[in-house]
């Protein structure tokens, strides 16, 4: 099949265009002096192309945190479970991939590769980081380091 | 069909948008991404809807309208405190006219992974054929 339409600037894994409407970022206040810390420069190659047939892009993440963990969650619609890299080091989340696209054949296949890197704010502990993928979205748990969690102060009655 | 205007894309994602942005306490529309490809007896759509799940999905074609709305959703965890968000929970709407001569009971469509492919045969008579030069 040769491609005859596209709404997108290259593949389509990221859904919000940032000109328009609902894909803004929407930032804590708390969040705003760290957004530098956020997106690291070397990824900033939204449009960018290698060569004719693959493509890279940035998928849209959301950080979360609670008591224990951090949660990133990543759009990467149409990928295979397997073909999903996550990494960590030195404190920085990144997130690969690639896949084919529908209905390409022989000369026509194209190849989209899809990355991503996130500074975690904290350490974590490495070792237990898990992720899932669920409809296209895919979800790392990265608790925080037992040292580094807030802990609740036990206040006892005096006598 | 061979065109480039075989099928063309309305509007109405881009309106919608604004629509949304007047009202923000509204849930957002946005016009999902796809890809339209064709082949000799096919027209292949890939739309790509992360986070939408089977139930959450409507797809209808009426004449020559194919018009697909989809909810996001997921319910964060009460616990968790957002620090950083790209994504959002809002509906995706598509509207496109599909050309003549496609063969509409025979329309295939699967979502797996947050992607809706849409395969649509040509009727016989629309389909590309080569012609012997004797």
């Amino acid at each position: 099949m040769r491609l005859i339409e596209r709404n997108h600037p290259n593949t389509g894994l990221t859904h919000g265009d940032p000109f328009f409407g609902t894909a803004w970022p929407r930032i804590s206040d708390w969040a705003r002096s760290f957004d530098r810390l956020f997106d690291l420069p070397f990824d900033d190659d939204f449009f960018g192309y290698r060569g004719d047939r693959a493509s890279m892009v940035r998928p849209a993440a959301d950080l979360y945190e609670d008591g224990e963990h951090y949660y990133v969650r990543m759009d990467l619609p149409g990928m295979d479970k397997d073909a999903i890299n996550v990494e960590i080091e030195r404190g920085i989340l990144t997130v690969g991939g690639a896949r084919k696209g529908f209905g390409d054949d022989g000369e026509a296949q194209r190849t989209f590769e899809v990355r991503r890197s996130v500074r975690l704010p904290e350490a974590i502990a490495e070792d237990q980081v898990k992720a899932a993928y669920e409809d296209g979205v895919l979800t790392v748990t990265l608790p925080k380091r037992e040292e580094d969690r807030a802990r609740k102060v036990m206040i006892e009655e005096g006598k | 069909m061979t065109s480039d205007k075989t099928v063309i894309p309305t509007r109405e994602g881009r309106l919608s948008r604004n629509r949304a942005a007047d009202a923000p306490a509204a849930r957002a529309t946005v016009a999902p991404h796809y890809e339209i490809k064709e082949s000799d007896d096919a027209l292949g759509l890939e739309v790509f809807l992360p986070g939408v799940k089977r139930d959450n999905l409507n797809l209808s074609v009426e004449g020559r309208e194919l018009l697909l709305t989809a909810g996001r959703s997921w319910n964060r965890p009460a616990e968790w405190t957002a620090v950083w968000v790209e994504t959002g929970d809002f509906d995706y709407r598509l509207h496109l006219m599909l050309p003549e001569g496609l063969e509409q009971e025979k329309i295939h469509a699967e979502l797996k992974n947050g992607v809706l492919r849409l395969t649509l045969p040509k009727s016989a008579g629309a389909q590309k054929r080569k012609i012997k030069i004797e």
